[in-house]
């Protein structure tokens, strides 16, 4: 057991689990045996102690004792095609891997215990500096690990019931560039007419996509939450199941770092802003920082003031999910599995509010997912007692409505197919091989934010957004 | 197992019907006339014409006017420009706002208060990149140039466009961001323009870019624009005659209008003039900066006279090098499009034909009491300042450079709106 946990540690810390498979930026891909399914069994969950993630009330009635350690490795490609000049950029994420461990152990007959980690939510969008999204986001993580101890009883022979407390160890992550044209201009030194917004650079002619600074956020949260599940037997061939996994807020805090990047811009001619006038020939990268004599000792001391490291905080929650399926068994080799899914988006993620120590930095992003829905299918068939082969299919809706398609999750509808298979490879050893291919629908979307905390519209799209991917998962069960 | 098919056909049935509808999701960039795909990024280069200035102001309303912005619309692809803020109800004008009397010293620009100074900044609404990257005060060196590497040009109150229309970039560099598919290249004026506007020794020829420095110039841009590797197609506008702007006047004309005005002296100096051709003749030109004060202080009664030996005055010797010199500009810019297929125009002709045109281009400025003096006082072709086209000119050039382009491309952009 002690060893399970180190790996347990390990995986959390070295794992990435991320990215672009499910809903918003909800993951499924929590057991290879479950990801050859296409994500169903929550009437039937897979023997290898995914039922933890996938119907905790599954862990009643298990015989002995089953560790399974596992990974689903993401390779996400997809882009951004602008609309004018149809170029594409690429996304660049890396090879992601989605961590899970399970441990179960039946106590007696009808009660069973066990102890998961899984990432249900996560993301990383990764794109290159030369990306428009580059001002939204070029390097977005979210990361949500879950431990869950869990606990099923065999109520009675039809009836299980099964529950668990999941300990979120949250973290989020945003890097981003500043535009230099977006940036206002302090408005005590150009005031702006009554009820207008600041002044900007770009209203001296600074062009769009000139960074002047790397902003890195950070921050992290761990908190509860709580997994329910049945499963009813019907008859020998059909069981019901139904699983309740709640939200869980994440109020994160943590630091904003910035540092200035060059724009190796300089001022052609003396430049009247307010009461003072910039002299030609001052670099602008000086005129942001400090005071120099090139700039007429004029110096706005961003990084000293504004643009300082300081503290953050904001909150996301990870919507509650709701499923019910049901399995069938067509002959005593054959079964049949639906579910359909239900992830509460529209309430938990509105807006997104990050809040600095200097309230001038605050901002508000506008989010209004949707609540989705996810319809999975999946056949297996039980060859002999050393092989299973299994396939599904799955449709779900996108959480982001059309005007917050952004570089950070840039998500649409998808259909995704999936194919897997169990190997006996040793008494008391099993082997999963599970892979998914991921179709998302080409999407219009945005590569910037709303300046001044506005509400973003789908005037606001720029391009389309395309993306598929290929999932791998591998895992090792051992029954004691 | 026949069912297991069946959910898989079903699955990829409902894939193939989502795939069928992503060719909706671009905005229709390509106009649909014939020819149309060269025009799907058209990038104009130039200077204060090509950026729309009228009577010495630059604001949003005057920047749409502007030929490439009339042109691109005719073509139907997106066209950006920086926009100026023109907002009367702001009290915002332009940058600086035109000027509505040019008679005064010095001259009344629109708005109150308003000086050549004054600048009503960029609109808010910045757009992602420019297709119209021409700047007023550019030759040929300055679209060719980083703005801070040698060789420079003097350093000029234009330089600020540098800022506030290019970002502090030049020409080229933001005409790369687009990607141009078309471009329209009108530089070359500024390279001759200055010895009409030296206020110390006009017509001088060390204002005046030799032809050979152009013309490695103007070789070394269109090389640039080459290296962009997506321009298909473009058009190059040769430089204007500047002497043949309204801002100078012959020397003949101030002596015409010495008759009404008894106190202004006109020596037989300002007569002189050269035949160059059966059609074409270089005379004495006067600039308006200096010739007019002189009428001004006659017209008040005070005696006056106008020498045409002074250094304020373009004499023959110089008229004929600036002539000669924009000559030699144009066999380099035809030539430069010869070599690529491109179209040239020469605009001369268009200006010719107007300057035939009763009132369209004064020989002589309608000073006051002229009624003329405050709506066209150079003429209804010639905005307020004496050099740049109005609004109506503008249409005039965007209509030939749609002719001209159509004919040499068979393409069919439709009519200038």
């Amino acid at each position: 057991m002690r060893r399970y946990a180190l790996s347990a540690l390990w995986l959390s810390s070295a794992g990435v689990p991320a990215v672009l498979a499910a809903q918003g930026f909800s993951l499924y891909e929590q057991g290879t045996c479950a990801m050859g399914r296409a994500g169903t069994g929550v009437a039937a969950p897979c023997a290898d102690g995914s039922a933890i993630f996938f119907n905790p009330a599954g862990l009643a009635g298990v015989k002995g004792g089953r560790a399974t350690v596992g990974v689903a490795l993401l390779r996400v490609n997809g882009g951004f095609t602008d609309d004018t000049l149809l170029q594409h950029n690429a996304l660049q994420d890396p090879l992601l891997a989605i961590p899970q461990v399970y441990v179960s152990y039946a106590a007696t007959p009808k009660l069973g215990v066990g102890v998961g980690l899984f990432a249900p939510y996560g993301l990383q969008t990764q794109w290159p500096l030369a990306f428009d999204g580059r001002f939204a986001g070029y390097n977005n993580i979210i990361r949500s690990i879950y431990v869950q101890p869990t606990v099923a009883y065999q109520v009675t022979p039809w009836l299980s019931l099964g529950g668990g407390l999941d300990i979120v160890m949250g973290k989020v992550e945003l890097n981003q560039r500043l535009d230099l044209a977006d940036a206002p201009l302090p408005t005590t030194l150009l005031p702006p007419p009554p009820g207008q917004p600041p002044f900007v650079f770009g209203q001296f002619g600074i062009a769009p996509g000139t960074d002047f600074a790397d902003a890195h956020l950070e921050a992290s949260k761990t908190t509860v939450t709580a997994h329910w599940g049945g499963i009813i037997k019907v008859n020998d061939k059909l069981s019901i199941g139904g699983r309740y996994l709640m939200h869980a807020k994440l109020d994160y805090s943590g630091t904003g770092t910035f540092t200035p990047v060059a724009t190796n811009l300089i001022v052609p001619s003396p430049l009247p802003v307010g009461p003072v006038t910039i002299p030609a020939g001052c670099p602008i990268d000086n005129l942001l920082t400090t005071p120099v004599a090139a700039c007429g000792l004029v110096g706005l001391n961003l990084f000293g003031t504004v643009l300082t490291t300081q503290t953050l905080t904001t909150s996301i929650t990870n919507p509650e999910q709701v499923v019910f399926g049901l399995a069938y068994k067509l002959r005593s080799d054959w079964t049949l599995f639906g579910d359909y899914q239900f992830t509460r988006w529209g309430k938990r993620l509105t807006v997104i509010n990050i809040n600095f120590a200097n309230p001038l930095l605050n901002r508000s992003m506008s989010e209004r997912y949707q609540n989705t829905s996810g319809f999975r299918f999946a056949a297996e068939w039980a060859k002999d007692a050393k092989w299973t082969f299994r396939g599904g299919y799955l449709y779900h809706q996108g959480a982001a409505p059309p005007e917050t398609v952004t570089p950070l999750l840039p998500e649409a509808e998808r259909n995704e197919f999936t194919a897997g298979l169990t190997v006996k490879l040793a008494p008391g050893l099993t082997g999963d091989l599970a892979y998914q291919y991921v179709k998302q629908n080409d999407r219009r979307g945005r590569t910037r934010e709303p300046t001044f905390n506005q509400l973003p519209t789908t005037g606001m799209n720029n391009g389309v957004y395309q993306l598929h991917a290929h999932l791998f998962g591998v895992s090792l069960s051992y029954a004691f | 197992m026949p069912h297991a098919r069946n959910l898989l056909a079903a699955g990829l049935t409902l894939a193939l019907a989502a795939a069928c509808h992503q060719d909706e999701l671009f905005t229709p960039l390509v106009p649909s006339y014939a020819g149309g795909a060269m025009f799907q990024r058209y990038v104009s280069f130039g200077n204060s014409i090509t950026a729309g200035i009228q009577s010495g102001g630059l604001n949003d309303s005057l920047q749409k006017a502007a030929y490439p912005v009339l042109l691109a619309r005719a073509m139907g692809t997106p066209f950006f420009y920086p926009s100026l803020n023109y907002a009367p109800s702001l009290n915002l004008y332009g940058c600086p706002p035109p000027i509505t009397f040019v008679f005064s010293s010095p001259p009344t620009r629109l708005g109150p208060g308003s000086t050549d100074q004054t600048c009503s900044l960029r609109s808010a609404s910045v757009p992602p990149f420019l297709n119209n990257v021409a700047f007023p005060g550019a030759d040929v060196l300055e679209l060719l140039n980083t703005n801070y590497a040698p060789p420079q040009p003097p350093a000029s109150a234009t330089d600020a466009f540098k800022l506030f229309l290019l970002g502090g970039r030049t020409e080229l560099q933001r005409a790369r961001e687009v990607l141009p598919t078309f471009v329209s290249v009108w530089i070359g004026n500024n390279d001759v323009l200055g010895a009409i506007l030296d206020t110390g020794n006009a017509g001088q020829a060390a204002d005046i870019t030799p032809p050979a420095t152009f013309a490695t110039r103007f070789n070394a841009l269109m090389d640039s624009i080459d290296s962009f590797g997506t321009v298909r197609g473009g058009v190059l506008i040769g430089a204007v005659q500047v002497t043949g702007s309204p801002y100078v006047s012959q020397g003949r004309a101030y002596a015409a209008a010495s008759v009404a005005i008894p106190t202004m002296t006109v020596l037989p100096n300002c007569l002189a003039f050269q035949q160059l051709s059966p059609t074409d003749t270089a005379f004495v030109y006067v600039p308006f900066h200096y010739g007019a004060p002189i009428v001004a202080r006659a017209a008040a009664g005070v005696r006056d006279t106008l020498d045409c030996s002074n250094s304020h005055v373009i004499s023959v010797a110089e008229a004929v090098n600036m002539i000669a010199t924009v000559v030699q500009y144009n066999a380099t810019i035809a030539q430069a499009a010869t070599a690529r297929g491109w179209v040239y125009v020469d605009p001369n002709g268009l200006l010719r034909a107007l300057a035939g045109v009763p009132g369209a281009i004064r020989p002589f400025p309608a000073f006051p009491p002229d009624a003329n003096a405050t709506a066209a006082p150079f003429g209804t072709a010639i905005s307020r300042d004496g050099i740049h086209p109005s609004t109506a000119t503008q249409r005039l050039v965007a209509q030939a450079l749609r002719d001209s382009i159509n004919a040499h491309y068979s393409a069919q952009i439709p009519p200038i709106p």
